[in-house]
């Protein structure tokens, strides 16, 4: 399969070089599994960052036909070799059960004020949760989602959290910039009528006040 | 029971209490009490601001009231909570001091801009919680393993003596490397004081006058010295044996032996 010329128009011929290096780019994706940085492929196989980032950047325009099974992650400065996430429902059907760890609620309040408000003390992600969250930053800190990043410069140098590699990697950013907004607000109540956590508990107010009303 | 009613008829009225009704709500769906007052505020529909204006720091107050049985751990903090919005209320309901401050920092406000705030990492975590979900379908493989063959030396032509002469090289050169580097010899001098020791040199001061630290160690004393007459004033504190003062950081400690309420009598 021949990569479409027009990508590279007269700056850059895709030449045969180049489409090989792109083969053996996936190869050592293939190979090593887990997430590498291009700059240690560029190391060992004696090449520039450039070369490798434009091998990648064809490999990735390959796979995006519709017809591959694989994409290319990236995270931090990493890559890695993953399926695509439109095919997750097939290979299910064929692989299951397929374990797919999720954090919990109190992890993911946690992990949300750490990614932004990074670096961060506990007291200060407490202030926010209105709760104690040691609890939730340790189990954090062992999923290697967080780690200490140093001490705050305050009275009991406490110390400072921020998210690692393995937190883009777990929710697909390739970077803290693709974090989503902030919500502003006025808008954030849109989310409270959903009550996701207890509905139980609204019937159980809803058949008490029936029952009175009765 | 009877002396008790007083207070139970001021306080249902005060918290407008419902009869004990079925409601099971249990504390530990929440995320703690931020979370359950932002359910209750979503349940009402009103906005946060609204709060001290609606029924829900009514409800929140009688929903940890009704909770019962709770570990403590656990409902700290949704206790903690009901404490504050009771001594908001209680608040509102006395007539105002006259010059009231009008900024921003009354508890009102800041529970109402903490509310807020928790409110966007709630939004922001469920958001999360979708590209989770999305991350978690891109699988990936575990790194395929290669056992490395073992090394290979090449050890031809290689004579005992070669050896030996290979062996004196290095170990000059190691020599020659330590010379350089100047590295003096180290002395490590035995402990000259002991806690003990120096816990019976401080009983042992005349007890006229308070002492004081610096008068307790010699002049140029060693860090060693300095350490443990610290170390031994402490534990003569600990042991109820003396107490000591400072009146600023890094000022002399003036140190008394004996209980601290004779002292007190005496001072």
């Amino acid at each position: 399969m021949r990569i479409s010329r027009c990508m590279w128009g007269a700056e850059k011929r895709w030449t045969m070089q180049d489409e090989r290096l792109a083969g053996i780019i996936e190869a050592i994706l293939f190979v090593v599994g887990e997430a590498v940085s291009p700059a240690d492929i560029a190391a060992a196989l004696e090449l520039s960052d450039d070369q490798v980032d434009q091998a990648l950047d064809a490999l990735e325009a390959l796979y995006h036909s519709r017809d591959r099974g694989l994409s290319i992650k990236r995270f931090g400065d990493r890559i890695q070799l993953t399926t695509k996430a439109d095919y997750a429902p097939e290979i299910e059907r064929v692989l299951q059960p397929i374990q797919r760890p999720s954090l919990g609620q109190s992890a993911l309040e946690t992990l949300s004020i750490i990614a932004y408000k990074q670096p961060v003390t506990r007291m200060e992600i407490e202030a926010i949760r209105g709760v104690g969250s040691d609890y939730a930053i340790q189990s954090l800190v062992s999923k290697r989602m967080v780690r200490e990043v140093g001490r705050k410069d305050t009275l009991g140098r406490p110390i400072l959290y921020g998210t690692t590699e393995q937190f883009l990697s777990h929710f697909g950013l390739r970077s803290l910039k693709e974090l989503p907004e902030i919500p502003a607000v006025d808008e954030q109540t849109s989310f409270l009528d959903e009550d996701q956590l207890s509905d139980d508990y609204i019937q159980t107010e809803q058949t008490e006040e029936n029952s009175r009303r009765d | 029971m009877p002396s008790r009613a007083p207070f139970c008829r001021f306080s249902s009225r005060f918290f407008r209490f419902k009869p004990m009704s079925t409601i099971h709500i249990h504390l530990n769906q929440f995320e703690g009490p931020l979370d359950l007052l932002l359910h209750l505020i979503g349940r009402a529909k009103i906005d946060i601001k609204d709060i001290f204006v609606s029924e829900v720091t009514d409800q929140y107050i009688r929903i940890v009231q009704e909770a019962g049985e709770l570990d403590m751990d656990e409902a700290s903090s949704f206790v903690t909570m009901a404490a504050t919005l009771l001594e908001i209320k209680s608040r509102a309901m006395l007539p105002a001091p006259p010059q009231m401050p009008e900024d921003e920092e009354t508890p009102e406000a800041l529970l109402i801009q903490q509310l807020e705030e928790y409110a966007q990492f709630k939004q922001i975590s469920l958001e999360m919680q979708a590209y989770e979900e999305e991350a978690s379908k891109a699988f990936s493989k575990l790194p395929d393993e290669f056992p490395l063959p073992q090394p290979e030396f090449e050890i031809s032509g290689l004579t005992l003596e070669g050896l030996i002469k290979a062996f004196i090289k290095v170990s000059q050169r190691a020599r020659e490397q330590y010379e350089l580097a100047g590295e003096p010899e180290r002395q490590i001098e035995a402990e000259r004081f002991s806690v003990s020791a120096c816990m019976a040199m401080i009983l042992k001061q005349p007890r006229k006058t308070p002492l004081k630290f610096s008068g307790l160690i010699s002049r140029r004393a060693s860090r060693d010295e300095v350490v443990t007459v610290f170390l031994a004033m402490l534990e003569l504190m600990k042991q109820g044996k003396a107490w000591a003062r400072q009146d600023a950081n890094y000022e002399d400690i003036t140190l008394y032996v004996g209980r601290r309420k004779e002292m007190d009598d005496a001072g």
